[in-house]
C-alpha cells in the first residue's frame, strides 16, 4: 500500500507542480514568408468639397423635399510644387482651373472636385490640403460652416447632429466617380441601432450629390451616429446641422467624418467663449438649453465601454473637468461638459473599449445676431511627422496642438519650435489665407483649427489625404 | 541373394542430427556409408563411414560426388539427409518392396516426426492440379491408415532408395533445378523411363525437416523455405509443361504473382508475399536457365502423371488440417500468453478447455444497451445534423466534390499551387480520400456526417477499449461515456477541427486492436492466425490514420508499440507489421521536411487549415479543455471528476495497470503542453487567420483522457463490493457525465453548411465548363501591414489542396521564383489603383478573376473596402458583384488560356503508398474461415480478477 500511496502522491505532485510552475513559452517552427515591399505610384487624389450650405424647404421652409444652396463657400487650399490640382466644378458649370505650388482661394457653390496628380511626390496633406468655409447669413440659415474636403471612401462614420425639435440635420452624400453607387445607412441612437425605412438602397448617380433629411427619417432623435457604407464605390458624406431658436436661425455647421476609433482619443480646440452669456440665455429661455458644450461618445463594440474624459485647460488660469461614464454597446450618448469657464481646452479620453467621440462647441455672444453658433469637433488623428492645413481667409483662426502622451512633444509650426507639455496643448493664432505646417518630431500629437468669424464658429480637421501607394507591402502565398 | 546397398548421407552444418543419423545407419545392412559435408562442420571420424567435405556444394552436386565414391558393386543407393535418421528395420522394409517389384526404381520411406514417431510428416510427394507441391500425408497420427499406399508421383531424397543404375542413367538430380523441385523432377524422370516410384510405409525414417522449418543455414536452400517452395513450383511448371504453355505461363507470371499476392493478403498470409515476389523475379531473370532444363513428356505420360496428382478431396482435407493446426497454434499461443502473466488460477480454463473452446465473456455492445447511449449522444449532437453537403468553419473546409480529383491529390508529389509545387502531399490526404470514399458521390458529405456521429463513434471505440480492462458492462459504458464527453474531443468538435476529431475517434479502436494483436487484456480472443492478421491490418490502418490526422502523436505511438513489444516479445512477428502503412505514407514528407528542408519539427504541424488554439491555464489544460468559454470551463471542471478517479485507481489492486496507464497518459499530457507551445508557420495555401499558429494538443489530450478512463475502468473492475462500485459510478455520472452533457447540448454549432462550392457560383460554373484561368485572391493582412495574395485554380482551394510542405517551403520558394515577385508587383499596382502596368502580369498568370474574401472583422472590412474601391477604378477589371465568398471582379478581355505544366499525379511514392495501404485494407477485411462447430466459435480467456 505504501508503494501505491507514494505513486499517487507523485502523480498529484506532478500535476500540481505543472499547474503552478509551468509558464508559457514560444518555439517558432518554420520561417515566415516575408512580405515584399514594393514601390508603386498611388492613384491620383480626388478630393471633393461639399459646396455651399443647403437650405431645405425652399424659400418659405415649407416645401418638403426641396433643397437648394445658399450663397457660396470659400475654398482655401495649398498645392505643393511638383503636384498639380485640377479644379472641376462638375456639379455646376464644368469650369476648370489648375494650380501648382501655391496657396489659392476659390469658391464652391454646388460642390467641387479637385483632382490632384502628384507625379512622383508622396501623397499627404503636404502635397494637397483643401478646406472650405462659409459665413451664412440669411433669413433661414445663420452661422459659420467649415469643412475639410474629403477623399471619398466606401465607409464613413458621422458623429454629431440632432433631429430634436428646432434642430435639423441633413445628410449630404456625394459621388464624384464615373459609376453609380448605392449607399446604405445605419443609425445608432441612445437606444442602439435605429430601424427606419429609407435607410438602405440610396442610389447616387455618377458625378452627383444627394441630400437625405435625417429629421424626417429619425424625427425627434436628439443623439445619433450615422454609418454610411457603399457597396459599389466610394462616397463622400457630411452632416449639416441647423439650429432654430424660436424664430431665430442661430447656428449651422458641417459635421465631418470621424476617422479615429480607439481606446485613447484626443479632441483639441475646445475654445470656450461667452460662457456667461450662454448661462444667461440658457436660464432665460428654454430654446437656448443646448448652449452647454456636449461630449458625444459612440461605442461600436459589443461590450459596454467605460471611459474617462479629461477636459484639460491650456493654462493655469482655467480649470478643466472630468467625466467618468459608460456607454452601452452599439449606442451613442451625449454628456454635458459643465462648469467650463472661458478659456482654451482640449479633451483627452481613455476608454476600455474602442470608441469614437466628438464635442459640440458653442459660441455665444448675446450682443450679436445671431447670438449663438456651434461647431462639432471630431476626435483628431494622432500623428508624427508633417501635416499641413490652409487657414481660411477671413476671421480669427486658432490652431490647437494637443499632446496625449506622458512625455512632452517637440513640434515645429511653420518652422517655429514649440514644446507641448504632456497631457496639455498649445493654442496658436495663425495667419489667414496661409498654410500652416506642423512637424511632430518625437511624440504623436493631434491638432485642429477653430475659426471664428464675427462671433460665429466652425472648425477644420487636419486630414492627411492619401491614396494607397508609395510603399506597398504584399505577401504572395 | 543379399542386395548390396550404399548409403549416402549429405549433411550441412548439423552435427547433432548427423551423429544421430550416422548412429542409426550403423545398425543398417549397408555395404558402405559415404558422408559428404556441404557446410563447414568438422568431419566426424567416430563412425564407420567415408567422410568427404564439399563446401557450399548443392544437393545435386554433393550427391553426384557421393555416388562417384560409392562401390561399383552396390545395386542400390540409399540417400539420407543429416536430419533423417532411419528407424530400425527401415532398409529391410525398403528392400522388401524392391524385391517383390522389379519395376520399382525409387522407393521412399514413411517419414515420421523426429520427436514423435507416431506422427507421419511425409509419405510420398505429388503435385496438385494447379502445380503446387503436395505432401500426400502430412502431420497425421500414424494409425496404419496409409500403409496400403504404394505408387506415388515422387518421393523426397530424405530416405530415398534408388537403383544405382537408374541414378547413373538419369544423371542424378538436375543441378540447374530449384532445390526443392529436384527430387520431384528426378522421380518424374524415373517414371518417364518406365520405372515405378513407390513408398514403403513399413520403412520409417525420423525426419526433422530442418530445411522446411527454416532451421538450416540459408546457404542450403539459398532462400527461405517458402520461397524455395514457390520456386520449385515455377520450375516444375516451366520444365514439364508443353513449351507453349510454359512460355505463356512465363509471360503471365507477373500477373499471376500479383493475383497470388492479393490472395495471400486476403488469406492473411503476408509472410508469403516476399517469397511470391522474389520467386517471380527469379523466374523472370533466369528464364533461360529454367527453360534450359525442360523435359520432354508425351501426352500419355502427362496423363499418367495426372493420375498420380493429388485429388481435390486430398487438397481440401489438407487445407482443413492446416487451418485446424493454425487454430490450435493460435490458442496455444494465447494460453501461453496467459501463462506468461502467471494469471491462471484455479478458476481459469486450462489448456484442454482452451482447445475445446470455453467461452466466458462480458456482454456485447448491444446486450449492454450501448445502443441507447449511442442514441443519447446522437441527440446531444443534434446541432451537428448535416444540414448541407459540406461543412465549413473552424479548421474545416470543403473537399473536392469529385472523388477522383480527391484521389489524385493523395500521395501526390506535384501540386497545382502557383506554377506547380513539387513536394509530397500531406499523409492526411489519404485519410480524406478514405473518408470521402464513404460518400464517394459527394466526398464532403462524409465530413458533415462525421461531425454528427463523432461522439457515438468515440463512445463505441471507448467501449471496445474498455473491454480490454474490464468485463463489467456498466463500467465499459461509463468509461466510454467519459471519453465521448472528454473536453478535448468536445472542443475539437466545436472548433470543427476535423483532424483532431478523427484522431480522437480512432484512438480507442487502436487500443483495442493492438490489444488483440498482442494478446493483452481481460479477454483474449483467439481464433486463428488469420484472425490475428485481420487485427494486424486494422491496427496498422488505424495507426496510420491517427498519425496522419495528428502527427504529434507519432512519437507516443512508437513508444506505445515498443512497450507492447517488450511486454509481448513473442508477438513481434505480428506487431512489426503495424507500423508499415504509417512508415509508407510518412516517409516522403519526412524526407522532405526533416532532411531536405532541415525542419524536423515541422513534422509535428497539424494538417488541414491552420488554426490557433486558445491559451488556457495549466489546470484547465490538465482537464483536457482548450477554450476559455463558459461551457468549456464547465466541461473542464467536470473532467476533474474523472481525473480524481483515475488517480485514485493507483490505490486499487490493479496498481500496476493504473500506474502504467497514468504514466503513459502523463507523457501524453506533457507532450500536449509542449506541442501547444510550438508556433508553426501558417501562411500557405488558402485563407489563414494568422502568420503562426500553435500546435493542436487535442489528440494528445485525448490520449490523456482515455488513459484516465481506462485506469478508472481497471479500478472499478477490481471492486468486489457492489455498493462501492455503484457509488463511484454515480459520482462520475453526477459530476462528469451530466454537466458535460449539458455543456454539449448548449454548445452552438459554429459551422456553415454549403453545397460544397468554395468559389462564387459564376467562377465555379465557368470552372465546371472548363475555364482555364486562375483566381487572384487578395486581402488585407490581419496585422494591418500590407496585403496578402494567392493564386488559386478556378475551382478554388479545398481541404486536400492544403499542404504542410508548402507552408514550410514558402519562404524559400518566394526567394527563388521570380513569378512570386511579379504577382506581388501586380497586386501592389492594383491596390494602388494604378492600372498602367498590370496587363502583362494578368495575362502571364492567366488571371481571370479577382476575389476579395469576406472579412473576418471590422478592421479587415475597412481595409478590404478600400481595396474594392481601388479595383473598381481599374479599367481592366469589371465588378462582378458581391457573393457569399466575397467580392469578385472579372478581368476584361482575358485572351490567354491558362497552360500550367501539369505533371502526372502518379509517382513511385504514390504507387508504393497505394499498394501498401490497399494491402492492409485487404488484410483488415476478415476472410471467410472454416465453419466451426458452434461450441468452438471463439475462445475468450478470462484472465481472472487479479489482472495486474
Amino acid at each position: 500500500m505504501t508503494k501505491r500511496i507514494v505513486a499517487l502522491l507523485a502523480f498529484v505532485a506532478f500535476l500540481a507542480s505543472s499547474a503552478l510552475l509551468l509558464s508559457p513559452m514560444k518555439l517558432e517552427v518554420g520561417e515566415l514568408a516575408q512580405s515584399t515591399d514594393l514601390s508603386v505610384q498611388a492613384q491620383d487624389l480626388n478630393l471633393i468639397c461639399p459646396g455651399a450650405a443647403i437650405n431645405s424647404g425652399g424659400a418659405n421652409g415649407t416645401s418638403v423635399g426641396s433643397f437648394g444652396r445658399i450663397g457660396a463657400a470659400n475654398v482655401t487650399a495649398t498645392v505643393a510644387a511638383g503636384a498639380e490640382t485640377f479644379e472641376q466644378r462638375y456639379l455646376a458649370d464644368g469650369y476648370y482651373d489648375s494650380y501648382s505650388g501655391e496657396t489659392f482661394n476659390t469658391v464652391s457653390q454646388a460642390g467641387t472636385v479637385f483632382a490632384t496628380r502628384g507625379d512622383s511626390g508622396e501623397q499627404g496633406s503636404t502635397m494637397i490640403n483643401i478646406g472650405q468655409t462659409q459665413k451664412a447669413v440669411s433669413p433661414r440659415l445663420n452661422g459659420l460652416l467649415a469643412a475639410s474636403c474629403q477623399a471619398p471612401s466606401p465607409e464613413i462614420w458621422l458623429v454629431g447632429g440632432s433631429a430634436a425639435t428646432g434642430r435639423e440635420t441633413l445628410l449630404l452624400l456625394a459621388n464624384p466617380s464615373l459609376v453609380d453607387i448605392t449607399v446604405s445607412l445605419e443609425v445608432f441612437s441612445e437606444g442602439g441601432s435605429v430601424q427606419a425605412s429609407g435607410l438602405s438602397g440610396i442610389s447616387i448617380s455618377a458625378g452627383s450629390q444627394t441630400v437625405v433629411p435625417l429629421s424626417s427619417l429619425i424625427p425627434e432623435t436628439k443623439t445619433f451616429v450615422i454609418h454610411v457604407s457603399s457597396s459599389s464605390g466610394a462616397v463622400a458624406a457630411w452632416l449639416q446641422q441647423r439650429t432654430v431658436r424660436g424664430l431665430l436661425y442661430a447656428g449651422v455647421d458641417f459635421i465631418s467624418p470621424a476617422t479615429v476609433f480607439s481606446k485613447s482619443l484626443v479632441i483639441p480646440g475646445v475654445l470656450i467663449r461667452g460662457a456667461s452669456d450662454a448661462a444667461e440665455l440658457k436660464a432665460a429661455n428654454l430654446d437656448y438649453s443646448d448652449l452647454t458644450p456636449v461630449l458625444r461618445v459612440f461605442n461600436p463594440g459589443t461590450s459596454k465601454a467605460t471611459f474617462t474624459a479629461q477636459i484639460n485647460a491650456a493654462t493655469d488660469k482655467s480649470f478643466g473637468t472630468v467625466i467618468q461614464e459608460s456607454v452601452s454597446a452599439n449606442t451613442v450618448q451625449d454628456f454635458e461638459i459643465l462648469s467650463l469657464a472661458n478659456g482654451d481646452y482640449s479633451a483627452f479620453i481613455n476608454s476600455d473599449q474602442n470608441i469614437t467621440a466628438s464635442i459640440r462647441l458653442v459660441r455665444t455672444d448675446k450682443t450679436k445676431k445671431p447670438n449663438t453658433d456651434f461647431t462639432w469637433l471630431q476626435a483628431a488623428e494622432n500623428f508624427v511627422g508633417s501635416r499641413q492645413l490652409t487657414v481660411p481667409a477671413a476671421g480669427i483662426s486658432k490652431l490647437t496642438i494637443a499632446n496625449a502622451n506622458s512625455e512632452p512633444a517637440n513640434v515645429a509650426v511653420n518652422g517655429v519650435a514649440q514644446v507641448v507639455a504632456a497631457g496639455s496643448m498649445v493654442v496658436l493664432k495663425v495667419e489667414n489665407a496661409k498654410s500652416v505646417t506642423i512637424v511632430a518630431k518625437d511624440q504623436p500629437v493631434a491638432a485642429n483649427l477653430v475659426v471664428d468669424v464675427d462671433g460665429m464658429v466652425a472648425n477644420l480637421d487636419m486630414v492627411n489625404y492619401k491614396n494607397l501607394g508609395g510603399r506597398v507591402s504584399v505577401r504572395v502565398r | 541373394m543379399k542386395t548390396s546397398v550404399s548409403a549416402i548421407v549429405i549433411s550441412h552444418d548439423s552435427a547433432e542430427y548427423l551423429t544421430r543419423t550416422l548412429a542409426a545407419l550403423s545398425a543398417e545392412p549397408v555395404i558402405e556409408v559415404i558422408h559428404v559435408e556441404t557446410g563447414n562442420a568438422e568431419p566426424l571420424e567416430s563412425f564407420n563411414a567415408a567422410h568427404f567435405s564439399l563446401s557450399e556444394a548443392s544437393l545435386s552436386k554433393s550427391l553426384s560426388f557421393a555416388v562417384e565414391k560409392t562401390s561399383h558393386e552396390s545395386e542400390w543407393l540409399w540417400i539420407l539427409h543429416d536430419d533423417s535418421a532411419p528407424l530400425p528395420g527401415a532398409l529391410e522394409a525398403l528392400l522388401a518392396v524392391a524385391e517383390v517389384s522389379p519395376s520399382v526404381a525409387v522407393i521412399g520411406p514413411k517419414q515420421v516426426d523426429i520427436n514423435d514417431h507416431r506422427i507421419i510428416v511425409q509419405q510420398g510427394l505429388t503435385l496438385t492440379k494447379r502445380g503446387k507441391l503436395f505432401s500426400l500425408v502430412s502431420h497425421e497420427l500414424d494409425q496404419s491408415q496409409h500403409d496400403a499406399m504404394s505408387d506415388v508421383l515422387a518421393v523426397s531424397t530424405a530416405g530415398m532408395l534408388v537403383k544405382r543404375s537408374v541414378w547413373l542413367a538419369l544423371g542424378g538430380l538436375a543441378d540447374r533445378f530449384a532445390p526443392l523441385a529436384a527430387d520431384i523432377d528426378f522421380s518424374m524422370r524415373v517414371r518417364a523411363q518406365g520405372h515405378r516410384v513407390v513408398v514403403a510405409p513399413q520403412a520409417r525414417v525420423a525426419h526433422a525437416a530442418l530445411s522446411m522449418n527454416d532451421k538450416r543455414k540459408r546457404s542450403w536452400l539459398g532462400t527461405p523455405a517458402k520461397t524455395a517452395l514457390r520456386r520449385a513450383e515455377i520450375q516444375l511448371r516451366l520444365s514439364w509443361s508443353p513449351l507453349w504453355q510454359a512460355l505463356a505461363f512465363w509471360l503471365v507470371l507477373p500477373l499471376i504473382t500479383l493475383v497470388r499476392i492479393v490472395w495471400r493478403i486476403w488469406a492473411k498470409r503476408p509472410d508469403r508475399i516476399i517469397g511470391e515476389l522474389s520467386s517471380a523475379i527469379w523466374a523472370g531473370f533466369t528464364v533461360f536457365a529454367r527453360l534450359g532444363a525442360r523435359r520432354k513428356a508425351s501426352r500419355s505420360l502427362r496423363a499418367a502423371f495426372a493420375a498420380l496428382h493429388a485429388s481435390k478431396q486430398q487438397v481440401r482435407d489438407d487445407r482443413r488440417r492446416n487451418q485446424e493446426q493454425d487454430e490450435i497454434d493460435a490458442r496455444l499461443e494465447a494460453h501461453s500468453a496467459l501463462a506468461e502473466r502467471d494469471q491462471l488460477d484455479s478458476a481459469a480454463p486450462n489448456t484442454e478447455q482452451l482447445l475445446l473452446g470455453s467461452v466466458t465473456s462480458g456482454k456485447t455492445f448491444i446486450q449492454g444497451r450501448g445502443i441507447w447511449f449511442v442514441a443519447g449522444l446522437l441527440a446531444l449532437s443534434y446541432s451537428f445534423w448535416p444540414r448541407g453537403v459540406a461543412l465549413n468553419g473552424g479548421a474545416t473546409i470543403s473537399l473536392n466534390q469529385n472523388w477522383f480529383d480527391l484521389f489524385r491529390r493523395a500521395g501526390a508529389s506535384w501540386h497545382p499551387i502557383a506554377n506547380g509545387f513539387v513536394a509530397p502531399s500531406d499523409p492526411f490526404v489519404w485519410v480524406l480520400t478514405l473518408l470521402g470514399s464513404l460518400t464517394f458521390w459527394s466526398p464532403s458529405l462524409s465530413i458533415s456526417i462525421l461531425f454528427f456521429v463523432a461522439l457515438p463513434l468515440a463512445f463505441f471505440g471507448a467501449f471496445k477499449a474498455a473491454s480490454v480492462f474490464t468485463t463489467k458492462t456498466h463500467v465499459r459504458n461509463l468509461v466510454a461515456l467519459t471519453y465521448a464527453l472528454w473536453p478535448s474531443l468536445l472542443q475539437a468538435q466545436q472548433d470543427l477541427r476535423l483532424s483532431a476529431v478523427i484522431a480522437q475517434i480512432v484512438l480507442p479502436y487502436l487500443v483495442f486492436t493492438v490489444s488483440r494483436v498482442a494478446l493483452l487484456g481481460k479477454e483474449i480472443s483467439v481464433k486463428s492466425k488469420q484472425q490475428t492478421f485481420t487485427w494486424v491490418g486494422l491496427a496498422a490502418l488505424l495507426l496510420a490514420i491517427i498519425s496522419a490526422a495528428a502527427p504529434n502523436t507519432i512519437v507516443l505511438s512508437l513508444l506505445a508499440l515498443v512497450t507492447v513489444l517488450v511486454m509481448r516479445p513473442r508477438r513481434f512477428g505480428y506487431l512489426v507489421w503495424i507500423g508499415l502503412p504509417t512508415v509508407a505514407i510518412f516517409a516522403p514528407i519526412f524526407v522532405y521536411l526533416a532532411l531536405l528542408q532541415a525542419q524536423p519539427l515541422a513534422l509535428l504541424a497539424d494538417p488541414g487549415v491552420a488554426l490557433s488554439t486558445e491559451s488556457v491555464p495549466v489546470w484547465q489544460f490538465i482537464s483536457g479543455a482548450l477554450d476559455n468559454s463558459v461551457l468549456a470551463t464547465v466541461s473542464a471542471a467536470s473532467a476533474f471528476a474523472l481525473l480524481l478517479l483515475g488517480l485514485l485507481a493507483l490505490l486499487s489492486p490493479r496498481f500496476k495497470v493504473a500506474l502504467g496507464l497514468l504514466s503513459f497518459g502523463s507523457v501524453a499530457l506533457a507532450m500536449a503542453w509542449l506541442v501547444s507551445q510550438m508556433q508553426f508557420v501558417a501562411a500557405g495555401v488558402g485563407a489563414v487567420s494568422s502568420n503562426f499558429v500553435n500546435g493542436s494538443a487535442h489528440a494528445l489530450l485525448g490520449i490523456w483522457g482515455l488513459c484516465l478512463g481506462l485506469a478508472t475502468a481497471s479500478w472499478l473492475d477490481s471492486l468486489r463490493r457492489r455498493k462501492a462500485g455503484r457509488a463511484l459510478a454515480a459520482f462520475l455520472v453526477v459530476f462528469m457525465v451530466t454537466p458535460a452533457s449539458v455543456a454539449v447540448a448548449l454548445s452552438p454549432n459554429n459551422a456553415t453548411y454549403t453545397d460544397g462550392r468554395v468559389m462564387p457560383a459564376i467562377i465555379d460554373a465557368q470552372a465546371s465548363s472548363g475555364l482555364n484561368a486562375q483566381v487572384l485572391v487578395v486581402s488585407a493582412e490581419t496585422s494591418g501591414a500590407g496585403y496578402s495574395a494567392s493564386l488559386a485554380e478556378a475551382n478554388g482551394v479545398q481541404l486536400e489542396d492544403l499542404s504542410i510542405a508548402y507552408r514550410f517551403a514558402l519562404a524559400d520558394i518566394q526567394k527563388a521564383e521570380p513569378e512570386y515577385g511579379q504577382v506581388a508587383q501586380l497586386v501592389a499596382d492594383m491596390v494602388s489603383a494604378n492600372p498602367s502596368n498590370i496587363d502583362a502580369a494578368l495575362k502571364q498568370n492567366s488571371i481571370g478573376y479577382l476575389l476579395i474574401p469576406l472579412s473576418k472583422d471590422q478592421a479587415e472590412a475597412n481595409a478590404n473596402a478600400k481595396l474594392a474601391v481601388s479595383f473598381d477604378s481599374i479599367a481592366q477589371l469589371e465588378a462582378a458583384g458581391e457573393t457569399d465568398f466575397g467580392k469578385i471582379w472579372r478581368v476584361r478581355n482575358l485572351a490567354a488560356e491558362f497552360e500550367r505544366d501539369e505533371s502526372s499525379p502518379w509517382s513511385i511514392t504514390k504507387l508504393v503508398q497505394l499498394v501498401v495501404l490497399l494491402s492492409f485494407v485487404l488484410l483488415a477485411i476478415p476472410s471467410a474461415g472454416r465453419k466451426r462447430a458452434a461450441s468452438s466459435s471463439e475462445i475468450f480467456v478470462d484472465a481472472g480478477e487479479n489482472n495486474d
